[in-house]
């Protein structure tokens, strides 16, 4: 029994070891933030800063337990274990604190030598299970900024989410939170983590405005499902008279986007599931070295696109350098194993005979150059690079294996939600992201959510929300409860919640005007303090946004598209793509671009229907269509922006030049043009050797853009040329060669106008002539008539009447 | 005339030395002369010049004549006693002589009537027909004299001179006297005898006086140089350098054009926004009460001559003609010329078949160029008798006491008042769309405008009929310009320069608007013709012009007959780029158009023209015709009509710059009538009417 029981014990001293070592073990080489230490000397000062010049601090004893926050050459920044006091000491008075408490609970028990042995043996033999450990950041879960909690009003609260591997086991984890808090705060202001609920650490807040750090160990029980729900929820206090705090909005506590979770997890490569779901934030693509085919590229794109989508930072390696996706066919993979500028891991050799790769699927997960890698090859499926984002699960749960089209792919996976009446559809809160849970609400409490672009059905935009809110039922002093909605910042509804108890319905319309391809809605719930002790009115109440709260989307109208954001609805029923054959060659000039629209747009690209055209070919469109290349743009194709005609300006309506497009290498022009029977999207990259990543593409408005690295530098309207305006240079139309040839124009139009001027006075000399001949006439003839007079009248003196005097001969 | 002495009667040589006329030895020598030669006693002493032609018949008064006229007429059985009686009667209120009144009355033929007069007399009654007179006794310069007073000398007999009158009166004689300078004595003939032979042996001379009199003697004003040197040679110094400008600075010339288009029309607005105001004041109205009119004595009336010149409107004429016959004024004051061109059979048929009575005559005007109304009515001028004259057009209705509005309105308005325009309206308001417009054009020309520019003393481009002048100051002015399509808007400009004031009378004729926009555009292509004429030619010495006009008659002048002109040429174009811009969006025009000028343009575009619309139903409210108000939106349509005149216009300037458009009257299917009701724009008279 003895001996049973001294076994037992033997076991248990093991596997705490074990899992000490498994912890940190991989990265015990090198010191690091976080790592626990302990003061190897009999007495050791801390100093405020790394320096023995600097103040003094307070002194520890040896083996004083402490955390290593940062180290700067012979110094270390350390957190003391036992008050959480913090300071500089000399990195050779510290050691690492190893498994002391093994040893020390060993001591009691075993001989310390054989112990050690033996802990030696097991450590060794669990080194040879690697161990892989994968740091989230907040930054890399889209927290760039961190969070910050502003105000002494109540308590604040923020919940990550971090994905966690469902197939492998892990080994343990470590929430280190850095925090900083201003330093006005008072001595009873906390900061607590709760981890899947239950409340880990709960510390004061030092009013200091230093950094701090705080680490919470997990055990790998708290890995169970998808995700690991860390909350960090604080009461910022300044005063101890609550209602003088209420006053006072300036106290915060700044969660630093450095604020991390690492997950250390046995790295056995046997799911690929985990695999991509634990792939950093920064994740490298190998592509094939040369040439890719249309297949493999379309691969790349798909599985690129998701990535982006999914928030991450891609980058693109050419083969034999090995990233965590290799997209490359069999053989080229395995000629370059057999000329070995790769190597093959042990666990990726699957195949006892034959080529190494013989039996692989076309996805597996195999061990390359000493790392696992995703590998994806011939012959090429899109559908499982789908399957493995977030709809895995689907395969995970033993379903049959269902193909879908990219572009029904949302619909079917029922995150639609209901259709209802006129093309509504209604999308629950929850599964946009919304937090379903119950709020603790003293004085102000808010939700936060984005609508990302991708996952509205396609062809819809937000119309309006539908939010049902329980508010807490008020005693007989206690004031009312507001509600405020703002959509990207821009208040969209205010109302008074009423004192039932029941849920209330709101409905809040989002005004198209003020949304854009990401609308971050903001809903806060505030309590008004009445005058009077406010200490007495605190009340600590609950409110909840009801999870069968929901945004409803509208089918926007099928027309033809003026504007970038009419394009997903005019794509929702298909479009073909269209791409220029260099990018197999060079893909990487295409794919971050290509991944950027596909899942910032979104353009939900049907790999079925990709085209490769050489650069030159004209384009004979029928459908709608997404072009991205230098193709030459058919005679029959209306764009706004052409660049088969020279340089292009932009121009201001004074016809100054905004820019010189030809001029600047790295712009990329996006535009909505027209073909002979459909619309298309015509992208045309920039010349630069690959495309800058960039972190969105914001297409909405108008139907021209100019992009660069930082994103949309500029859109315009064709159809409003008022404000700016595309001017070819090169291109003469009748304008210019009236400009160029004006000095000649003007003399011809002098020469004329002063034609005209002699034809007038030509003219006006005639008339003028004509007449004084006239007179002359008649006065010559008057002359003669009053000299012949006499003679006539002797003549004849009986004048008889003509016809014309023919009336006053009726008249006499 | 008979032999002096016989029966009771004085011998006339002891008359004339009764009154010392004659000295006895005189007689004696006059009786010598009888005994040896022969011949009547009275010849040989008024031969001799011992006593003048005057005096002689002064002093035979009671002697020579036979009875009164209206007895010998009753005698011979040309009128009866009822007529007679009827004609004393009205010799009362009219204060003319009787013959004239049987003879305005039409009871007796002119022939015969100076047959009753030559028995009178004791004269002969020639026929200048049959007897000619010996053209060598003609005075060629004094064919006007002639004409105006209807005698002409006709033949020398015994040496002495006989000249043939058509009626005998004391003023007569002297003038005649003054005339021929000699002693004569005088044969009885009538009125149409005399016009047809001084028309016939004066044809060449009245036709060159028609047609080159103002181009002789005040050639500053002629028309016949459309362009002058000097005019030339500024708009091509103006021309070469805005060439060179925009040849130079393209954009800011253009710009600087648009500025100055834009102000101008602005200023032009603002012009008609202020002659609005002033002609809306009825301080400025020339305002005859009808009292004044039943109040004024017949008897101090002056003889009116009213020119209707014609040509080819045979089917207007029995209306005019009527018109004419309804007037409220002593029919034998009435002088009216029927001013007929020699080729126009036609009209000339339909006047024969007429039988119009005497007060009508006709004037023949030979066929010559330029072949205008202003030729022909300066060829008339030579045959009218009036103190006063006027002209109406066929198919007019002036309102029955306008004649005498004018005379009053002449007594009462200050002695420099040349001229005195009475108001133009027409009676086929409603027959279609181009009436209704024309009539809110007149209506605001007439209402509004000329009051307002006599009031400011601008000169006014008078109507071209119902314009009432004084006829010495009509003569003094040489007529009008027979090489001007407008003359009567230059005959304005004329008259303000001499220092005449232009009045404007509340009495209405009525015409027919046009109602064929074919024909409207003929007639509005010649006014603007007409108005662009009258531009250079008073233009030609600008600072002389300044001089005489003063400050506000020359920048009135400018944007009053200019502005017309501008607004014509430059609409089309202002609203082709308004039109493109708007339905082009394009920006090429952005540049010429800067904030200031895009500014003025848009005031000019909404406010002006607004308010120019505004104006147009303004004058439907003056003259009480509400149902025009609704068609005043529709004017800027009328504009692109009226444009599209003035480039006609401007191009008959350039290549046939004196060619008359002549208008169609007679094709409204309304009755011609002055009697518009006033809340009735007219009465349809034919069945069609109003459709």
């Amino acid at each position: 029994m003895n001996s049973y029981l001294l076994w037992t014990k033997k076991l248990v001293l093991i596997f705490f070891a074990a899992l000490a070592v498994m912890g940190f073990g991989a990265s015990s080489a090198l010191a690091a933030m976080g790592d626990r230490l302990e003061i190897a000397v009999s007495k050791a000062s801390v100093y405020a800063g790394p320096s023995s010049t600097a103040s003094r601090l307070f002194s520890l004893n040896s083996g004083e337990q402490m955390v290593e926050m940062e180290r700067q050459g012979s110094w270390v920044f350390v957190s003391v274990k036992r008050t959480s006091a913090q300071g500089w000491v000399r990195s050779s008075q510290v050691q690492q604190a190893r498994a002391k408490t093994v040893t020390r609970k060993v001591s009691k028990s075993v001989a310390k030598v054989k112990s050690a042995s033996k802990v030696k043996k097991q450590q060794k033999e669990e080194a040879d299970i690697t161990t892989t450990s994968r740091r989230v950041s907040l930054e890399g879960l889209g927290f760039k900024n961190g969070v910050m909690f502003e105000g002494t009003a109540g308590t604040h609260a923020h919940t990550f989410f971090f994905d966690s591997p469902l197939d492998t086991r892990i080994v343990n984890g470590k929430f280190r939170l850095l925090y900083r808090a201003s330093p006005d705060i008072h001595k009873k202001s906390s900061l607590r983590i709760s981890v899947n609920g239950v409340p880990y650490k709960q510390v004061g807040l030092s009013a200091d405005g230093a950094m701090h750090e705080l680490d919470v160990m997990l055990p790998a029980s708290a890995f169970h499902g998808e995700h690991v729900k860390v909350t960090v929820r604080n009461t910022l206090l300044v005063t101890e008279d609550r209602c003088f705090d209420d006053r006072i909005n300036g106290a915060y506590l700044h969660l630093l986007p450095e604020s991390s979770l690492t997950i250390a997890y046995q790295s056995v490569e046997r799911s690929i599931r985990d695999a991509w779901r634990m792939l950093p934030q920064k994740v490298s693509i190998s592509l094939s070295e040369g040439r890719l085919s249309e297949d493999q590229f379309a691969s790349a794109l798909g599985l690129m696109a998701l990535l982006v989508e999914d928030g991450k930072e891609v980058v693109i390696k050419r083969l034999p350098e090995i990233g965590d996706v290799v997209i490359a066919p069999k053989v080229e993979l395995e000629k370059l194993i057999d000329d070995k500028r790769i190597t093959l891991g042990k666990t990726g050799q699957v195949a006892s005979m034959g080529r190494a790769l013989d039996h692989v699927s076309n996805l597996a997960l195999i061990s390359l150059q000493n790392r696992s890698a995703i590998v994806v090859t011939d012959p090429y499926d899109v559908q499982p690079m789908y399957l493995l984002s977030n709809e895995w699960r689907l395969l995970a749960a033993g379903k049959a294996y269902r193909v879908y089209r990219p572009d029904d792919l949302r619909m079917k996976l029922g995150l639609l939600g209901q259709e209802g009446d006129a093309g509504y559809y209604s999308l629950p809160l929850a599964k946009l992201g919304l937090e379903p849970g119950v709020k603790y609400l003293t004085r102000e409490t808010s939700w936060q959510m984005v609508i990302q672009p991708f996952t509205l059905p396609v062809g819809t935009r937000p119309d309006f929300l539908s939010l049902n809110v329980i508010a807490p039922v008020r005693w007989e002093k206690d004031p009312t409860y507001e509600m405020y909605v703002f959509l990207n910042d821009v208040l969209v509804k205010s109302a008074r919640l009423e004192n039932t108890g029941l849920v209330q319905s709101f409905t809040v319309n989002l005004p198209p005007e003020y949304q854009k391809q990401y609308n971050d809605i903001r809903v806060v719930v505030q309590h008004d303090i009445d005058q009077g002790d406010c200490r007495g009115v605190m009340p600590h109440d609950y409110v909840q946004i009801t999870p069968d709260s929901a945004l409803v989307v509208k089918k926007i109208e099928d027309a033809a598209p003026t504007k970038f954001s009419d394009l997903g609805n005019y794509f929702s029923q298909g479009f073909d793509t269209y791409l220029e054959r260099s990018y197999l060659s060079s893909p990487e000039r295409a794919l971050h671009l290509l991944a950027r629209l596909s899942a910032d747009f979104p353009l939900l690209i049907d790999h079925s229907r990709l085209t490769f055209a050489e650069a030159d070919d004209v384009l004979q469109p029928s459908n709608p269509f997404l072009a991205v290349g230098h193709f030459t743009l058919g005679d029959h194709i209306e764009a706004p922006v052409r660049f088969d005609r020279g340089r292009v300006q932009i121009l201001s309506p004074n016809g100054d030049t905004y820019f010189d497009v030809s001029n600047l290498s790295g712009i990329t022009v996006a535009e909505i043009v027209k073909a002979s029977s459909s619309y298309g999207l015509w992208v045309s990259p920039s010349d630069a050797a690959s495309l800058p990543m960039m972190e969105r593409l914001e297409l909405t408005e108008d139907d021209v853009a100019f992009i660069d690295s930082l994103g949309v530098i500029k859109t315009l309207n064709s159809q409003e040329p008022s404000l700016a305006q595309v001017y070819y240079p090169d291109v003469e139309d009748w304008f210019d060669v009236l400009g160029k040839y004006r000095f000649w124009l003007m003399v011809l139009l002098w020469f004329l106008l002063t034609m005209v001027i002699v034809y007038l006075y030509r003219m006006s000399r005639t008339n003028k002539l004509a007449r004084e001949e006239d007179d002359a006439l008649y006065q010559e003839e008057e002359e003669r008539m009053q000299g012949d007079a006499a003679a006539h009248m002797h003549e004849d003196h009986t004048v008889h009447p003509g016809d014309a005097l023919g009336h006053l001969d009726e008249k006499r | 005339m008979s032999q002096s002495g016989g029966g009771g009667k004085p011998r006339i040589g002891e008359l004339l030395m009764s009154r010392e006329l004659i000295s006895s030895d005189q007689l004696e020598q006059a009786l010598e002369i009888q005994k040896i030669e022969g011949g009547r006693l009275g010849d040989i002493i008024l031969a001799h010049h011992w006593v003048g032609t005057v005096d002689f018949y002064d002093v035979l008064t009671d002697h020579f004549r036979k009875g009164r006229i209206g007895d010998l007429l009753l005698a011979k059985g040309l009128i009866d006693e009822a007529q007679l009686e009827e004609a004393i009667e009205t010799q009362k209120y009219w204060g003319t002589r009787l013959g004239d009144i049987i003879q305005a009355k039409g009871w007796v033929k002119p022939y015969l009537l100076g047959q009753a007069l030559a028995d009178h007399f004791e004269k002969p009654n020639v026929d200048l027909i049959k007897d000619r007179l010996d053209e060598s006794l003609l005075d060629r310069n004094s064919l006007s004299t002639y004409s105006e007073n209807l005698f002409v000398p006709w033949r020398r007999e015994g040496g002495l001179l006989k000249v043939a009158v058509v009626d005998v009166n004391p003023e007569l004689l002297e003038l005649v006297g003054k005339v021929v300078d000699e002693p004569f004595d005088f044969v009885i003939t009538s009125k149409f005898d005399v016009i047809w032979m001084l028309q016939e042996i004066g044809n060449q001379f009245y036709a060159e006086k028609a047609v080159h009199e103002l181009a002789n003697n005040q050639p500053q004003f002629s028309a016949s140089e459309v362009f002058t040197k000097n005019q030339l040679i500024f708009a091509f110094i103006w021309m070469s350098l805005s060439v060179l400008a925009v040849a130079i600075w393209p954009v800011n010339s253009l710009v600087v054009f648009n500025v100055a288009i834009s102000i101008f029309l602005m200023l032009n607005f603002g012009l008609r926004i202020l002659l609005t105001w002033v002609g809306g004041d009825k301080h400025f109205d020339n305002l005859v009460t009808d009292e004044e009119v039943m109040a004024i004595d017949e008897r101090s009336l002056p003889v009116y001559s009213i020119l209707l010149p014609m040509y080819h409107e045979a089917a207007t004429l029995p209306h005019i003609a009527q018109a004419l016959r309804s007037i409220d004024y002593p029919l034998s004051k009435l002088d009216i010329k029927l001013i007929l061109e020699e080729d126009d059979d036609e009209t000339i048929d339909k006047a024969k078949e007429l039988g119009l009575e005497g007060i009508f005559e006709i004037i023949r005007v030979p066929d010559s160029l330029p072949k205008t109304k202003p030729k022909a009515c300066n060829y008339a001028l030579h045959f009218c008798r009036g103190e006063l004259a006027t002209i109406y057009d066929g198919e007019d209705a002036p309102e029955p006491d306008q004649l005498k509005k004018i005379v009053i309105a002449f007594r009462k308005a200050p002695e420099n008042t040349g001229v005195i325009q009475a108001r133009l309206n027409y009676f086929n308001v409603a027959e279609n769309w181009l009436t209704r417009m024309f009539t809110m054009e007149y209506s605001l020309w007439f209402d509004f405008y000329l009051p307002a520019l006599d009031a400011l003393r601008i000169p006014i481009p008078l109507g071209g009929t119902s314009n009432h002048f004084k006829m010495h100051v009509l003569r003094e002015m040489e007529g009008w310009d027979p090489y001007n399509v407008t003359e009567d808007c230059d005959l304005g400009v004329r008259l303000t320069q001499k220092g005449y004031r232009v009045g404007v009378v509340n009495s209405t004729t009525f015409e027919e608007a046009n109602n064929s926009i074919p024909n409207w555009i003929r007639q509005r292509s010649r006014w603007l013709k007409g108005y662009m004429q009258s531009y250079l030619v008073h233009m030609r010495t600008p600072l002389k012009l300044y001089a005489q006009l003063g400050h506000v008659g020359f920048w009135g002048f400018q944007f009053f007959i200019g502005g017309t002109i501008v607004s014509a040429l430059i609409t089309p174009l202002l609203f082709l780029t308004y039109i493109i811009w708007l339905f082009t969006s394009t920006t090429i025009f952005n540049e010429y158009f800067p904030p200031f000028v895009l500014y003025i343009t848009l005031f000019n575009l909404l406010i002006a023209n607004g308010f120019l619309i505004y104006l147009f139903m303004l004058s439907g409210f003056k003259r009480r015709y509400f149902d025009l108000i609704p068609w005043a939106l529709t004017v800027p349509f009328y504009w692109m009509l009226q444009s599209w005149a003035g480039y006609k216009g401007f191009w008959q300037l350039i290549h046939n710059p004196f060619y008359w458009e002549k208008t169609h009257h007679g094709l409204t299917t309304f009755d011609i009538t002055h009697d518009v009701s006033a809340d009735k724009p007219a009465a349809p008279g034919k069945q069609g009417a109003g459709q």
